[in-house]
């Protein structure tokens, strides 16, 4: 079942993109959407039934194609699930122009498989070949169905976007295939113990190879550039898409192979990190105070986010494992909503820059509103809403780290902790702008041409039922984190402390 | 905790989600007008529930007896505790008689700025996203009152700073709205990074966030790490009640509409401080460090805000100084604990902090009466400035509501704020030790006279009628006809003022009277409030005395500086200076905004040229390079191929030699 929930979309995806063209736009998308929803269920099953897939796969090596699920997955598998999903549906209303819609189907559905077969392996090389999987759907899903506008942009992003992840799958190959001959086992689980037998100097080189090549996707200051040209370009589901699955992809790999696997190694490296993690959150902060395109804002915001998951990761406490996985699945629930928001605005506006006067979003569209602003809200740490658990867990966390010279991680919380005054300033600008409006006589919205007929402002379609979900979600982790941390606690305690 | 004991303490509980579920019905229900029903009725049963806690509170909760002598039980709120290793958080709730009082006023003023509100927004099309507001914002303050774990505490704490957010910029389509609620949370939340690594620091050493274990853990350990800790609880208490240097942004808040405004002031956002403090003694009498900036602090914001408030040109914002002022009096008992230090430790001085609460109580019952008054005579006038409102309080029940809240807040005997001021400056003046003792005690002598002094020129401005034409400063360039048309004007909108206060119905007056008695009988209560607070009865002849006669002497100064007139108005054009209240905003814009976006420019601009630099010229690079090969070919490959395929050749080369030397190197 675990196979199949991973394999029905890639399949049916390859076969989307490679014989999808001649499909109408409703076939592709009902088509799509089965997929997804088989998937979703035969995930779900096998979440219910405790299923796993275990067989020898490249003997010679002893690499086997194993697959399975624990409380550090999990929420992953969820959240990768009803992402893909919800990106589907979001299709049906808004399918990006630059290709056939089963293509970007396709590529959506492989990118969503890919991604949990990554978080499904069981075993380090198939862990690899399934986080490259993702690489080449989301590359088309950036070069083909990117903003319409401008093709050298499209053009420069996905260049970019490819230069920087194949360069950190390289460093992490090369660690992964260190670390697995050196401990003689590809198996994660094995890993665990196997890995921490391992002598400090070769944990210590496994831990920056694999450090290094994970941060390019997280990003991690200063290898973040990618990240805000990315997301700028791609259409709204691949923003969605991008900043929901594929960042965590990069932070599930740190837990997975440095955390898990060398922890000693990972212990010297960590100070490094955790200044880079803080850097990258005030950087980010900073950054989106002036930034005026609406989306590179948000990518922005993404890399102080991350660097808290990052700077939880880096305390190598087990309360760091739990902020870093809550802190995951909240910046992907949150910055997913932020950028159907904005995306779907930038779609009707054709731009949504802070340079000019913005039509308030309160006065011309209260619901579309109400979801900007509880978005905002959370991106800022608002408690009794997702992003704030991960984000004072991680303070918690770095502050009570046993690494690093002196006190240089509680110079980090301290820095995290201004980070989040950063994010109020940043959250509250964006609501100044676009929610309350700037000017006393709200700006009238006009569509990308300049007409002022018939522009819409109010959400679209499947656009609400999107929105309504990843709202329930926000605001559901934000009161019940034990949903999250119920299910991580008894795995995270295993690997930490063995 | 027994499944019986999460029964026993609904009460409790309910007082807190009730005014949630009400929140979240009515942001559902916003457009309708069951919207009113929902958030008024939700606020009654929720002030229903906490008066029943308070007078029930001799049945015992579960295991023992509700605490009466200041200090808190806490039981589990049925959310199940998380242990994250390393951390435990109970997500534990306090009963104790001191809790449930604070949770009835609090509840009380609530209900009060609800009713209120229905009428005093009635035309407003956002009435039901502001009433829903409000409820979460009492919803979050109740957990403030109730939460015996520092994690709750700041989730009600940052919670509520949000919905001031939004209720100060409930009028958002005026931009003065818009840069108030901005700046209020901006400055508020700044604060607030004192009490995220307080609340962090606290808990790490502890390694849980229930209040019993960290002031059990940190009584014993002393030292820097409290001190960093509490310091960090008193500047962000600082920022919430808008003490100096933070005191700008709650003048600025007076841009949202006047129940907001009752609802922040009075019982809510300014007194949270306190509530939390009082309840923290134990670990600030622990931080002597701690204490001498709350005490610094306060002894400067008291007299300040009093200052600033005299010479204000609008009544309103007079009001929002004495706020700031008096939340300094609040805190003044809990900057002069005497200090403990290490294991003798026992319970911090009930009395002390039984003053600091008493004084909370009696200012949200005056501060919600002023408010809501000043809110009901300024409705017509669409003005709050003083010159508007002179001689505004007209019939007999307005004219009582500003005599009892003046002299409440001047702190005169028989009425509220009275018996809660004397035994604020006896606690302080008992308690007083060394420089920090006698600077609060100086500053609240002087607070007293400056008080009264405004209060005085308050109540004069809104009692005695003014010259027939009010000269404004426009009217000697007017020419004799257009002066005639002016003063027609004028007093036809005074016709409609008069209208408009006598067509007011039912519930704005019922709510007028009710905190007008509440105000006048509220000190009788001392006696009951004194068993509730579980201290001694404090009032001393001597000090009584010293307070009536400061208070009379700034009464009588007042009137003696006023003359026929304004006192206010002998400020001349200096008045600009107090209405911009000392040019505050101005420091705040040099000393951080300005900075702080010069430094986000540099840093755009070295992530775009330094970071980001070397990356775009790798890309047009591998672009020109595989447009070359592509040229010398007849079929172009993908520019993107090609380059990953070099970069890729690079990497595995640069791998491998790594590889080699870890194998090497072991």
């Amino acid at each position: 079942m675990l196979l199949a929930a991973v394999a029905v979309p890639v399949l049916a995806g390859l076969w989307l993109v490679a014989a999808g063209r001649g499909l109408s736009r409703r076939a592709a998308l009902d088509a799509a959407l089965l997929v997804a929803l088989a998937s979703a269920g035969l995930l779900a099953a096998a979440m219910w039934f405790g299923d796993s897939f275990d067989r020898a796969w490249i003997s010679a090596i002893g690499i086997r194609l194993s697959l399975g699920i624990d409380g550090i997955s999990a929420p992953l598998l969820v959240l990768t699930t009803v992402i893909g999903l919800l990106v589907v549906v979001l299709a049906r209303s808004h399918t990006p122009a630059g290709g056939a819609p089963a293509t970007y189907l396709g590529a959506v559905l492989i990118a969503t498989g890919g991604a949990l077969a990554t978080f499904a392996a069981r075993d380090a090389v198939v862990f690899f070949i399934a986080f490259e999987l993702v690489l080449i759907p989301v590359w088309l899903l950036i070069h083909r169905f990117g903003d319409p506008h401008d093709e050298n942009a499209r053009r420069d992003a996905g260049l970019r976007f490819v230069l920087f992840t194949v360069s950190g799958s390289v460093l992490m190959l090369v660690g992964i295939l260190a670390l697995v001959s050196a401990a003689g086992t590809s198996s994660l689980d094995e890993l665990v113990a196997a890995g921490a037998t391992l002598p400090l100097g070769t944990q210590t080189l496994v831990a920056v190879l694999l450090v290094a090549g994970l941060a390019v996707k997280v990003p991690v200051f200063p290898l973040h550039t990618w990240l805000p040209a990315a997301h700028t370009t791609a259409p709204t589901g691949g923003s969605v898409i991008l900043a929901a699955i594929l960042l965590k992809m990069g932070t599930y790999g740190l837990v997975r192979l440095p955390v898990a696997s060398v922890p000693d190694g990972f212990g010297r490296i960590a100070p490094v990190l955790a200044v880079l993690a803080a850097i990258g959150i005030v950087w980010g902060g900073l950054v989106c105070l002036v930034e005026v395109e609406a989306k590179r804002l948000i990518a922005y915001s993404s890399v102080a986010h991350m660097g808290f998951v990052t700077l939880a990761l880096a305390s190598g406490t087990e309360v760091g494992v739990q902020a870093a996985l809550i802190g995951n699945i909240a910046h992907g629930v949150v910055s997913a909503l932020l950028f159907v928001v904005i995306g779907g605005l930038k779609e009707r506006w054709g731009a949504v820059r802070f340079d000019r006067p913005l039509p308030a979003l309160r006065e011309h569209a209260p619901r579309l509103g109400f979801v900007l602003i509880l978005g905002l809200a959370a991106a800022l740490g608002l408690p009794g809403l997702a992003a704030f658990w991960g984000e004072f867990m991680a303070i918690y966390a770095a502050w009570t780290s046993p690494l690093g010279p002196g006190l240089l991680l509680k110079v980090c919380a301290a820095l995290a902790a201004l980070g989040a005054v950063l994010a109020a300033a940043y959250a509250l600008r964006v609501a100044r702008l676009l929610w309350v409006g700037e000017t006393d006589e709200p700006a009238i919205p006009t569509a990308a041409d300049g007409s002022r007929e018939g522009v819409q402002t109010e959400t679209l379609g499947s656009e609400r039922l999107v929105l309504t979900v990843l709202v329930l979600a926000v605001v559901a982790i934000g009161i019940a984190p034990h949903l999250v941390w119920s299910v991580t606690a008894e795995d995270v305690r295993v690997v930490m402390t063995r | 905790m027994t499944e019986e004991s999460l029964v026993l303490h609904l009460p409790v509980l309910a007082t807190i989600a009730i005014p949630l579920v009400a929140a979240v019905l009515g942001l559902a229900a916003a457009r309708r007008s069951i919207v009113k029903d929902i958030t008024v009725i939700a606020g009654f049963l929720a002030l229903v529930s906490a008066g029943y806690r308070l007078w029930d509170s001799r049945t015992p909760i579960g295991s023992g007896p509700v605490p009466t002598d200041g200090t808190i039980r806490s039981v589990t709120s049925g959310i199940p505790a998380l242990d994250l290793g390393g951390l435990l958080i109970p997500f534990e709730i306090a009963v104790s008689t001191r809790t449930a009082l604070i949770s009835l006023v609090v509840a009380a003023v609530t209900l009060a700025v609800l009713a209120f509100a229905t009428w005093y927004l009635r035309d407003d099309d956002r009435l039901g996203v502001f009433l829903a507001t409000v409820s979460l914002f009492a919803a979050a303050m109740q957990l403030v009152v109730h939460s015996a774990d520092l994690l709750l505490t700041l989730i009600g704490w940052e919670v509520m700073g949000f919905c001031s957010y939004l209720l100060i910029g409930h009028w958002s389509r005026t931009p003065r709205a818009r840069r108030a609620a901005l700046k209020s949370f901006i400055v508020t939340r700044l604060a607030d990074v004192g009490f995220v690594l307080g609340v962090v620091v606290l808990a790490a050493g502890a390694r849980s966030t229930r209040y019993a274990d960290v002031i059990e853990f940190w009584q014993q350990r002393p030292g820097t790490a409290l001190t960093v800790a509490v310091t960090g609880l008193v500047i962000a208490v600082l920022g919430k009640s808008a003490q100096v240097p933070f005191q700008d942004w709650l003048a600025d808040a007076m841009a949202g509409p006047t129940p907001a405004s009752a609802l922040i002031h009075a019982a809510t956002m300014v007194a949270a401080g306190t509530v939390v403090l009082a309840q923290l003694a134990p670990l600030l009498a622990s931080a002597p460090w701690a204490m001498r900036l709350l005490a610094v602090s306060v002894a400067v914001t008291m007299v300040l805000g009093a200052v600033l408030a005299l010479g204000q040109s609008d009544l309103k914002a007079l009001l929002a100084w004495s706020t700031v002022s008096q939340v300094a009096v609040m805190l003044a008992p809990l900057a002069v604990f005497p200090v403990i230090t290490g294991v003798e430790s026992g319970a911090a001085a009930p009395t002390t902090t039984a003053a600091a609460l008493f004084h909370m109580y009696a200012h949200a019952l005056f501060k919600a009466l002023l408010f809501l008054t000043i809110g009901w005579l300024s409705l017509a006038l669409h003005s709050t400035l003083a010159s508007r409102l002179q001689g505004s309080a007209r019939r007999l029940l307005s004219r009582i509501a500003v005599v009892v809240g003046l002299a409440a807040l001047a702190g005169l005997p028989l009425v509220v704020g009275g018996w809660s001021k004397e035994l604020v400056i006896a606690t302080v003046a008992g308690e007083a030790v060394g420089l920090r003792g006698y600077l609060v005690l100086v500053a609240l002598l002087v607070t007293v006279i400056l008080t009264a002094m405004y209060a005085t020129r308050a109540a004069l401005v809104l009692l005695r009628r003014g010259p027939e034409v009010p000269a404004e400063p426009d009217d000697e360039l007017l020419s004799t006809g257009e002066l005639r048309a002016a003063r027609a004007t004028r007093s036809a909108l005074r016709i409609a003022h008069q209208a408009e206060v006598n067509a007011t119905p039912f519930t704005p007056r019922a709510v007028i009277v009710l905190l007008t008695l509440a105000t006048a009988f509220g000190g009788v209560l001392l006696l009951g409030f004194e068993r509730v607070l579980g201290v001694e009865s404090h009032v001393s002849g001597t000090w009584l005395l010293v307070t009536l006669a400061l208070a009379l002497l700034g009464g009588a100064l007042a009137w003696f500086l006023s003359g026929d007139g304004d006192l206010a108005l002998r400020l001349g054009p200096r008045q600009a200076l107090w209405d911009k209240g000392f040019g505050a905003d101005r420091a705040y814009l040099a000393a951080v905004v300005t900075p702080v976006l010069a430094l986000a420019r540099a840093v755009t601009k070295v992530d775009d040229r330094v970071v980001d630099a070397p990356v775009r010229a790798a890309a047009a690079a591998s672009v020109r390079w595989s447009d070359k090969v592509g040229s010398a070919h007849t079929s172009r490959p993908l520019t993107a191929v090609s380059m990953v395929g070099a970069g890729l050749v690079v990497l595995v080369a640069i791998g491998l030699v790594l590889a080699l030397v870890a194998g090497g190197s072991p």
